[in-house]
């Protein structure tokens, strides 16, 4: 892949641009990916590409006759690497969607479902699905209290029952349930 | 520390232990008060899975408490190992248990546990290997076969379920005991063995002459060069290992057994190697399990513990591979 | 045997009022699971396992075969309407069927994979009536070189599928392969990338992943920007395929079926390179390519026919030859074997009335699955009515819950939130999932199968020419490379651009696509809705 396409990128001429400029008003509200920003994502890439690498090293490569356990991802890694450099050089920044304050909601969301995975596994389905509801209908559904508290609860009480009475899915030890254990 | 504080944290401690502890009365004596767990370490529908079928529905009976089987494929097993020692030993959470596989699995890789973490209850059923080709093949013995592999090494491919598994370190011990350089060629399962030995794409294959075998070799398809038992089996008319010069190549047979984690009582084990002893004498179960792999002599828990040592000197060493 | 013979005998079994129930039963159970994410067929077989003990070998086989294409089906309604692949052959599914229910043509879509399927079922049970013996040899000589060209063939049509520059969906397809080797190696065993984590011994769970980048992703990506999104706005418009949509997917339900058929056939192919050679068949002959990735619905027709019919065809190695072609087929194999029953090539002699009953059966669950879901059509595009706060909500918590089910392990869990976040930051970099999926699928088929394959040959390259079959593949793929690169150059030298030479091998430039049809080929800025 040594053939450097960088001169591809400057024949995108005016036109282009200013085709580009008039979709702008597709794009949700925002700042414009700022200058290199957008390299960040094969960035990311080739980093995960490079350390891929060094990692199939670390296990026994032997040779193509007798592959050892990382041949195989080495040479995968090789690949992922190779496309991510050339990525870096070439990718077009109109790809890239800008960054907005909507991403704080999503870490929000994912922190959330973070804490609904680990809740679960400590003191089961029933609370962590309840609170999880609730937390997604209210604040990133924007329902209102009673709408949320209804659903939350119909949600977890009604899907408690699909999968762990109706269909036997072991569910970690429920906290609420214990009471009720002869 | 100061006093108080101790005994309330002891308070606490003890309300936690009496909250989290409610499921299992732990008196041995009387053991079983509550449903018992019976994991199976493989997909359902497998010989393992069946045989754990047929044995939990007889317990049920013999001890009156429900047994609940559960699937939990994964790792060659190790995944429903982990869940079986990480459970209270009280008797409630049982495995079955596959050898060699269970062993193999510790000796290549660090999974989380070896013998040590297991209280061995009782053998249900044990399934003989044989080296078989395909029809078509131009090899009349086993002889021929070791003698094409000797003169041309590299060239004879024996098909395996498995990359670690029983068949895989079998031929591999065989080639490092009797100089017999045999490639072993890893499939997942028996079916792609199947597949690869009808399909002229292996020159042989090691497998389990389990149910899902026996067609192939019964309708002719597939030839039986080697049997991996001390004996003769009466259902396959085929020579031993031993008896054609390879004594020590007898390892082969997967014993199916129940284990329970270390540390499970005495009597508790004793009671479940009871059931197990009669379940294996109870023509229903036998019928189920298919009467030629019951043993006929039970094999109980001091044996089953034996086997478990014998194999992991045996494959020392050679899993790897 | 006689061909009649045996087809009336297996239509007195399968219109046995007690069949019948079963069948029945076992399309309406496939469909529900279906639609549930992660409990997939293999769960729900097992479960039901022990129930068919008590009951004839013949109509147990009916009714977890009812369950299996059932559940192809039903995982088609997620796919389409939630972009929630409920299993890897629905991936492909939510390429374009998810751009269809965005545009409010939810119905449409649904309606056509029905019909599509149906077609795709019938058409493959005939050929598996006429077809099964001597299919059933080729592919079983079907080796692991045959496996290397047909797995490569699979990363090539791949790289083919992403709406984006190819470049990035190859860099993505090397990420899938790369995270496909999470776990044991095949031969040797040794762990890799496991991070001392038992869980991952069997690698990441496929469900998981693809729920992650797929489901969770798009919900967390609508999370930015939504302004309050409202559900599809104004009136669904038809509930039905137009004959227009019939008329277009005619001929892709035709390929499809044909594909879905052959492929099904080969023990461990199945739905995904099927439904994956059905989609890029549809795009290669597609008069405008670019449609597809934005609704066009030849992509939902030709994968979801292909899908069926591959289902259907999996029979075909375990009734002609006792070999189990999926888990799911391995289950039944298992619930035969309890019955006392081996499938194995004696089974058409020795238990004719299974094996012509559940072939019979085939007709009529398909037949079935259409009269079900064709009502149901109507009732689950409802749901996209629902606000989508809601939607997201019970979306995120069952896909959750349906993961956790798989393997009764959190770390499934974990992984869906992981490939969740990275399937949202890919979508703002536009990076392509399906690709990743694809590939993620193929990657281990690939790996072991080349490992085996240089086993064989004593690590002789040349053993993929040399057999007929994968030589075969080869070729086509070589055509493939050859062709796309003189049809892309040709399109540059027509957009009056400078010819650049082509990079790699597998790199069949789509020509700079314009980005206003980049943009709009993402498709899911939802604001625009």
């Amino acid at each position: 892949m040594a053939v450097d396409r960088s001169s591809a990128a400057p024949e995108r001429g005016a036109a282009e641009r200013g085709l580009e400029r008039g979709l702008a008003g597709h794009r949700p509200a925002g700042r414009w990916p700022r200058g290199q920003l957008h390299r960040i994502g094969p960035l990311v890439v080739l980093g995960v590409g490079v350390s891929a690498l060094v990692g199939a090293a670390g296990l026994a490569l032997g040779e193509l006759t007798a592959p050892g356990a990382g041949l195989w991802p080495f040479i995968v890694a090789l690949l992922l690497t190779g496309t991510g450099a050339v990525l870096v050089v070439v990718d077009d920044p109109a790809d890239y969607e800008p960054w907005t304050r909507g991403t704080a909601r999503i870490a929000g969301g994912l922190v959330g479902l973070g804490v609904f995975v680990a809740a679960f596994g400590a003191v089961g389905f029933l609370l962590p699905s309840f609170l999880m509801l609730l937390l997604w209908l209210r604040v990133f559904g924007g329902e209102r209290w009673r709408w949320a508290i209804g659903l939350a609860l119909a949600g977890s009480v009604g899907m408690y029952l699909l999968f762990a009475t109706a269909l036997g899915v072991p569910f970690p030890a429920d906290v609420l349930l214990i009471f009720s254990r002869g | 520390m100061n006093r108080l504080r101790l005994w309330a944290t002891a308070l606490i401690l003890g309300l936690l232990v009496v909250s989290c502890g409610q499921r299992s009365s732990s008196d041995p004596a009387a053991y079983p008060q509550n449903q018992i767990r019976l994991i199976v370490p493989y997909v359902a529908g497998g010989p393992t899975d069946i045989a754990a079928r047929s044995l939990g529905r007889f317990m049920q009976q013999r001890l009156g408490q429900t047994v609940v089987v559960e699937n939990e494929p994964g790792a060659s097993g190790s995944t429903a190992y982990k869940h079986l020692i990480s459970a209270k030993p009280d008797g409630y959470t049982l495995s079955m248990s596959a050898l060699p596989t269970a062993v193999l699995n510790y000796l290549i890789n660090d999974v989380g546990y070896t013998r040590a973490s297991f209280a061995p209850v009782g053998v249900i059923t044990q399934v003989p290997s044989a080296l078989v080709v395909p029809a078509s093949s131009p090899y009349p013995d086993l002889a021929a076969l070791f003698a094409d592999a000797r003169a041309n090494p590299g060239k004879v491919t024996v098909a395996t379920p498995g990359s670690t598994n029983t068949h895989a370190s079998e031929t591999r011990r065989a080639t490092k005991l009797y100089g017999v350089p045999l490639t072993v060629l890893p499939f997942n399962g028996n079916p792609e063995v199947l597949t690869a030995l009808l399909g002229g794409n292996t020159v042989a294959g090691f497998v389990n002459v389990s149910q899902d075998m026996l067609p192939a070799i019964e309708s002719g398809d597939l030839r039986v060069l080697a049997v991996g038992t001390a004996a003769r089996l009466p259902y396959l008319d085929a020579p031993t290992f031993v008896e054609q010069g390879f004594p020590e190549l007898t390892q082969s047979t997967t014993t199916f057994g129940v284990i329970a984690p270390a540390g499970t009582p005495e009597p508790v084990i004793k009671k479940l190697e009871e059931v197990m002893r009669a379940a294996s004498a109870d023509p229903e179960v036998v019928r189920a399990l298919d009467a030629r792999y019951v043993p006929k002599q039970f094999v109980g828990s001091t044996e089953l513990a034996g086997l478990f040592e014998r194999t992991e000197q045996t494959f020392r060493g050679i899993a790897g591979g | 045997m006689d061909l009649l013979d045996g087809i009336s005998q297996g239509f007195a079994v399968a219109l046995d009022p007690i069949n019948i129930l079963y069948v029945f039963l076992g399309v309406l159970i496939g469909t529900v699971i279906g639609v549930l994410p992660g409990l997939g067929p293999t769960a729900t077989i097992a479960l039901l396992l022990p129930l068919t003990y008590e009951i004839e070998p013949s109509s147990a086989v009916i009714l977890l075969a009812g369950i299996y294409y059932g559940s192809m089906y039903g995982g088609t309604i997620t796919s389409v309407l939630l972009r929630l692949p409920g299993e890897a052959a629905s991936v492909v599914t939510t390429f374009d069927g998810y751009q269809m229910a965005k545009q409010g043509r939810a119905g449409p879509a649904l309606g056509i994979a029905a019909i599509g399927s149906f077609a795709g079922g019938i058409l493959s049970v005939i050929g598996l009536i006429l077809l099964a013996p001597p299919l059933a040899k080729l592919a079983v000589s079907f080796g692991p070189p045959e496996y290397v060209a047909l797995a490569g063939l699979g990363i090539l049509l791949v790289t083919y599928l992403g709406t984006g520059s190819a470049l990035k969906s190859l860099s993505m397809a090397a990420l899938g392969l790369l995270l496909s080797t999470v776990g044991q190696d095949p031969i040797a065993g040794t762990t890799r990338f496991t991070f001392g984590q038992v869980a991952l011994y069997d690698g990441l769970d496929f469900v998981a992943v693809a729920m992650g980048l797929f489901g969770v992703g798009e919900i967390l990506y609508n999370l930015e920007n939504t302004e309050k999104v409202r559900a599809i706005k104004g009136k669904i418009a038809n509930i039905w395929p137009s004959g227009k949509d019939l008329r277009d997917s005619s001929g892709a339900i035709v390929r499809g079926s044909v594909l879905g058929f052959l492929i099904g056939v080969l023990p461990g192919g199945g739905g995904v390179v099927s439904s994956l050679a059905s989609y890029a068949l549809e795009k290669r002959r597609a008069k405008d390519p670019s449609r597809f990735g934005k609704g066009a619905i030849e992509g939902v027709a030709g994968p979801e026919t292909a899908n069926n019919a591959s289902s259907t065809s999996a029979f075909v190695p375990l009734l002609t030859l006792g070999i189990p072609a999926n888990v799911v087929m391995a289950l039944i194999f298992g619930a035969l074997l309890i019955q006392g029953i081996t499938p194995g090539p004696r089974l058409i002699q020795e238990h004719p009335d299974v094996f012509w009953g559940v072939i019979a059966s085939m007709f009529i669950g398909n037949l079935m699955l259409l009269a079900l879901n064709i009502p149901l059509v109507g009732v689950f595009v409802q749901i996209l009515r629902v606000r989508a706060g809601i939607l997201a909500a019970f979306a995120l918590l069952i896909t959750m819950a349906g993961v956790f089910s798989i393997n009764n392990d959190i770390t499934d869990m974990w992984v869906v939130l992981g490939f969740g976040a990275l399937g949202w930051l890919m979508k703002k970099t536009g990076f392509e999932p399906g690709p990743l999926v694809l590939a993620f699928v193929l990657g281990p088929i690939l790996e072991r199968a080349f490992r085996q394959s240089m086993l064989l040959s004593g690590g002789d390259l040349g053993i993929f020419v040399s057999r007929p079959l994968s030589g075969g593949i080869v070729a086509a793929m070589a055509l493939i490379i050859v062709f796309s690169a003189v049809a892309s150059r040709r399109r540059r030298r027509m957009l009056g651009r400078v010819t650049a030479p082509v990079t790699d091998t597998a790199d069949g430039d789509d020509p700079a696509p314009d980005p206003a049809a980049r943009a709009a080929s993402r498709g899911s800025t939802s604001g625009e809705s």
